[in-house]
């Protein structure tokens, strides 16, 4: 069986016991009231749930989106570069042919 | 109609539940604490020490693992995160008074109540900065990863 003794350590303890009950009591509190509930997410509600997604999920795809941006220009540029050679090619062979 | 949004309603709080048992059962601990209390104080190192302030601790412990499991149930992070603050605190007590009343002898139950304690906190900061636990599917993880073009 569990004895204690009624000292002065007691009395400490009760002391130490509220305080730190008032401290976490007045926290939660504030935590309660304070705390934005949709701070840094966003909530996609779908049929089957919901899906929460954090905002540096989003920066990540957005700067993936501006990668694969940069990707496809560099590839337009070279696409245009090709169709201008393949033009002059073909309008080489055809004075040739002439 | 409201019938199947009450289902549907219940669905979600049961899928986010179901998300993350451990987080669910920590705070079932605080309600089984309290409860314990109220049911058979004779168990409770606290009921020895603090009696009758001890229903104040209870109070703290039990209110704080049950706001930890509703916030979760209902995906507000404000509950939540007053849940995880009060839990800390009814951990820190608990710590506190059975190292008053086993002395050395309990420093394995000190130490663990105090990780709670601490814990706990951790747990309150990660969700005042906007930070929840997550079930992902790692497998999509790896698709998205090994997929041509995506970065990584």
């Amino acid at each position: 069986m569990l004895a204690a003794e009624p000292t002065v350590t007691g009395s400490i303890v009760t002391g130490a016991v509220a305080l730190i009950v008032g401290v976490f009591g007045g926290g939660s509190l504030v935590a309660l009231l304070r705390v934005n509930a949709d701070r840094g997410k966003v909530v996609i509600e779908a049929a089957q749930g919901a899906v929460i997604v954090q905002t540096s999920v989003i920066e990540d795809l957005q700067a993936e989106l501006i990668r694969v941006k940069q990707e496809m220009q560099i590839l337009r540029d070279e696409n245009t570069q090709l169709r201008s050679r393949i033009f002059a090619v073909e309008q080489e062979r055809g004075g040739m042919s002439r | 109609m409201r019938r199947r949004g009450t289902l549907a309603t219940l669905r979600r709080m049961h899928r986010r539940l179901n998300d993350v048992p451990f987080a669910v059962v920590i705070g079932l601990l605080g309600v089984n604490s309290a409860l314990t209390l109220y049911l058979n104080p004779a168990r409770q190192p606290t009921h020895l020490l603090l009696a009758p302030w001890d229903y104040l601790w209870s109070g703290l412990y039990g209110i704080g693992g049950a706001l930890i499991v509703i916030g979760i149930a209902v995906g507000r992070i404000n509950v939540e995160a007053a849940g995880c603050v009060a839990f800390a605190g009814g951990a820190a007590v608990s710590a506190l008074v059975n190292a008053v009343v086993l002395g050395p002898r309990g420093w394995n139950t000190v130490l663990l109540l105090t990780m709670f304690s601490v814990g706990s906190l951790i747990r309150t900061y990660h969700l005042i900065r906007g930070r929840i636990l997550v079930l992902v599917d790692a497998q999509t993880l790896r698709t998205f990863r090994r997929s041509p073009g995506a970065g990584g």
